[in-house]
C-alpha cells in the first residue's frame, strides 16, 4: 500500500544530503530515490552549497528538513526565516518541508538544540496555533517531526503519541515519523516503543527517518553517527506495518563515512520487504555498547554547520 | 478534569536559564534567573523534570546543558580550525566557552555564530603583551577564517560574464578619473602582523607549522569557482584595492595609493598591466565603466 497522505507521494529511500559528499555527487549522479537537506545550510548561502543544491534539485526530488524553526517556543515566529524557507522551497521545488515538534530558544536565543515540550493542554493549543499560522504562510502543509528527548515534564499531562495525533488532526500537517528517535525517547523515559508506535496517527505520517545512536548504558543519545542498529530496524518493519509505507531517509551527520556506505545503509530497507531480513541483521548495525570504539558519546543531533572551502 | 500545569513559557524560561548556566545545571537551577521563573532548591528538580528509572532528574537534564556548549564550541572549533590548532584545543574551548557567553547566538543558523569571534579576541586581548605579539597573531587568524567563510556564502562571480578589461588599455590620467571598478562582494581585503594566510594553509595541510615571526600582511581573499582563494599582496596593490573597493575611481584611486605609498610608487606605475590582467584572471570585480562627467 502506498497511499498519498496530504497529497504527498511516498518518495522511495532517500539519504541527507552533506557537504561531505559534493564532489563524488557531482561526479557520480548516483541513483537515488531521494535527497533531504538541512534548510538552514543553504537558505543564506550565495555559494557552493547552494550551487550544489540546484544541480540536485534539476536531477532527484528534494525535501528541506529544518532545525530552527522552533514551532513549540512561546517567542514570536520569525516571519524573516520563514520568508526565506518559501523562497527556498519554490526555488527548488521541495516535495514538502520538515522541522521538529520542538522549541530551540527564547528571548531571541537560539541554542540550537531540539529542546522537549510538556505535553499537555496548553502547549497543544500553542502549537496548533502556531502550525496553522505557518501552513498559511507557506502555504503548503507543514510536516513535524518527533525528536529524541532525556527527560519528562512533570507538567506533561499527555503521551507523546496522543499529542503528535491531536497536533496533527487539529492543525491539518504531516508527520515525520523518526523511528530512531522512539527507540531513543522510549528507552530514555521507560517506555515501551511499540506501544507508542501502535498510538501514532498512521494516516498522517508521511515520512519516516531512520537514523545511528550512542548508547550510554544509562541513556541513549541521538548522535547520528553510526549504522542503524537491529532494534531501529525492526521497529521500522513494524513502522511500515503500521503506515503501509511512506518515503525513507537514513540521516548520518557526525563520522560520515563515504556516500555509497550511506547510501547502502537506506538500501537495507528495501532488503527487509524483499524478506531478507536475515542479510539486514547480519550486517552492521548491532547496538554499539558505551565506550567502545567511540572516543567519546558526541552530541544529539543537530550540530549542523558547513565549513568553508577554501584553496 | 485536566491537571493544572505551569505555563509552557515559565518552563520554557526555567529550563533555558537552567541549560545555559556557564556552571552547569546545578548552579543554573539555584540561579536568580532561574528562580525567577520556576522557584526549586537543587535538590527539587524532580518537582520539574521525572527521573526516569536509570537516570536522576539531575543527570537527565545535564544532557541538554552539556550539549548547549559542547556543540556551540564544537561549531567554532570547526570554523575556526587554525586558531583552535595555534591555541591548544584547551585553551580555544575556555576562549570559545567564554565568547558563547558573551555572544550567543540569535540567528536561525550556526554560520552566524563566529561573526564576533574577532571583535570579541580584540576586545580581551592582554594589555601587558607588547605589539605585535601572540595576541595580535590570534586576532589575524581569527578575522581571516572568519572572511573565508563569509566569502564562501557570498554572492560571487561564478554567474556573471567576466568584466571588459580592454576597457583599461592605454588609458591616460584623465580618462582614469572616470572609471569605476565595481568588485563583487566577495572580494574582501585584510591588513595582518602575521602571515597568517601561509599558516591555515599549513595547518590545513597537516604541517603542524609553528606561529611565524610578525611581518605586516596585505592578503585579498576572494572567491572563483566556488571556492575562497586567497593571495598576499605589495601594499600599494592593497592600497589601490582598498582605494577602488571604497568606490573611488581609477584616476582617485591611483593618486591616493602614490600618497599613502610613496616608496611603492614607481613599482605600482611599472605593475600596473600586470595587476589588472591578474585581477581579470582572479575574477575580482564584476563590471568596470566609464563615468561621463558633466559640465
Amino acid at each position: 500500500m502506498t497511499e498519498r497522505r496530504l497529497g504527498l507521494p511516498n518518495l522511495g529511500l532517500g539519504v541527507g544530503l552533506r557537504s561531505v559528499h559534493y564532489p563524488y555527487l557531482l561526479e557520480q549522479w548516483p541513483s537515488v530515490d531521494w535527497f533531504e537537506i538541512i534548510s538552514e545550510n543553504y537558505l543564506d548561502s550565495r555559494g557552493r552549497p547552494r550551487w550544489v543544491l540546484q544541480q540536485v534539485a534539476e536531477r532527484y526530488p528534494v525535501v528541506m528538513h529544518g532545525v530552527s524553526l522552533s514551532i513549540g517556543s512561546t517567542d514570536p515566529l520569525n516571519y524573516d526565516y520563514l520568508e526565506k524557507l518559501k523562497r527556498l522551497a519554490a526555488e527548488i521545488r521541495a516535495v514538502w518541508i520538515s522541522d521538529h515538534i520542538c522549541w530551540t530558544g527564547v528571548n531571541g536565543f537560539n541554542g540550537h538544540d531540539l529542546l522537549p515540550i510538556p505535553l499537555n493542554e496548553e502547549t497543544l493549543k500553542h502549537v496548533v496555533h502556531r502550525v496553522i499560522q505557518v501552513q498559511e504562510f507557506l502555504e503548503r502543509p507543514l510536516v513535524l517531526e518527533n525528536p529524541s528527548s532525556y527527560v519528562t515534564f512533570r507538567d506533561s499531562t499527555m503521551s507523546e503519541g496522543e499529542f503528535m495525533r491531536y497536533l496533527s488532526t487539529e492543525a491539518d500537517c504531516g508527520l515525520l515519523l523518526d523511528v530512531n528517535n522512539v527507540y531513543v525517547s522510549c528507552f530514555n523515559h521507560d517506555q515501551d516503543p511499540q506501544r507508542l508506535m501502535e498510538s501514532l496517527p498512521h494516516e498522517r505520517i508521511v515520512q519516516f527517518h531512520l537514523a545511528g545512536h550512542t548508547h550510554c548504558g544509562t541513556h541513549i543519545i541521538d548522535t547520528h553517527d553510526d549504522h542503524v542498529v537491529d532494534r531501529v530496524w525492526e521497529l521500522y518493519r513494524k513502522a511500515r506495518q503500521l503506515t503501509g509505507g511512506v518515503a525513507t531517509l537514513l540521516e548520518w551527520d557526525a563520522s560520515i563515512p563515504p556516500f555509497e556506505v550511506v547510501h547502502q545503509e537506506v538500501l537495507k530497507a528495501q532488503h527487509y520487504f524483499e524478506s531478507d531480513m536475515e542479510r539486514v541483521l547480519k550486517s552492521p548495525g548491532t547496538e554499539v555498547p558505551s565506550g567502545s570504539g567511540k572516543e567519546r558519546p558526541g552530541l544529539p543531533q543537530p550540530p549542523v554547520f558547513v565549513t568553508a572551502e577554501v584553496e | 478534569m485536566t491537571r493544572k500545569t505551569r505555563p509552557l513559557s515559565q518552563i520554557q524560561q526555567w529550563m533555558h536559564q537552567v541549560i545555559t548556566h556557564p556552571g552547569g545545571i546545578e548552579n543554573g537551577i539555584r540561579s536568580d534567573r532561574a528562580n525567577r521563573h520556576i522557584r526549586l532548591r537543587e535538590d527539587q528538580l524532580d518537582h520539574v523534570i521525572e527521573p526516569s528509572q536509570q537516570m536522576s532528574s539531575r543527570d537527565r537534564m545535564a544532557v541538554y546543558g552539556n550539549a548547549y556548549f559542547a556543540r556551540l564550541v564544537e561549531c567554532l572549533g570547526q570554523e575556526f580550525s587554525a586558531l583552535k590548532y595555534a591555541l591548544g584545543e584547551d585553551a580555544f574551548n575556555g576562549f570559545a566557552f567564554q565568547y558563547i557567553q558573551s555572544c550567543p547566538s540569535e540567528s536561525y543558523t550556526l554560520n552566524e555564530l563566529g561573526r564576533q569571534l574577532p571583535e570579541f579576541f580584540r576586545q580581551t586581548r592582554p594589555e601587558n603583551v607588547p605589539s605585535p605579539g601572540w595576541p595580535d597573531f590570534m586576532i589575524d587568524l581569527a578575522a581571516l577564517q572568519r572572511i573565508y567563510a563569509e566569502v564562501f556564502d557570498s554572492d560571487g562571480p561564478e554567474n556573471t560574464p567576466p568584466a571588459n578589461w580592454d576597457e583599461l588599455k592605454g588609458l591616460n590620467a584623465q580618462q582614469a578619473a572616470g572609471i569605476i571598478l565595481k568588485p563583487f562582494a566577495s572580494l574582501r581585503m585584510l591588513e595582518t602582523s602575521y602571515p597568517v594566510h601561509d599558516y591555515i594553509s599549513a595547518v590545513r595541510r597537516d604541517e603542524s607549522p609553528e606561529i611565524p615571526a610578525s611581518r605586516p600582511t596585505w592578503i585579498i581573499i576572494s572567491r572563483l569557482d566556488y571556492v575562497v582563494r586567497r593571495r598576499a599582496v605589495s601594499r600599494s596593490e592593497f592600497t589601490l584595492l582598498r582605494e577602488l573597493h571604497r568606490g573611488a575611481s581609477l584616476g582617485s584611486a591611483i593618486k591616493a595609493t602614490a600618497v599613502q605609498c610613496p616608496d611603492e610608487e614607481q613599482d605600482m606605475f611599472d605593475e600596473l598591466e600586470n595587476w589588472f590582467f591578474r585581477w581579470g584572471q582572479a575574477r575580482w570585480f564584476e563590471s568596470i565603466r566609464r563615468v561621463e562627467k558633466n559640465g
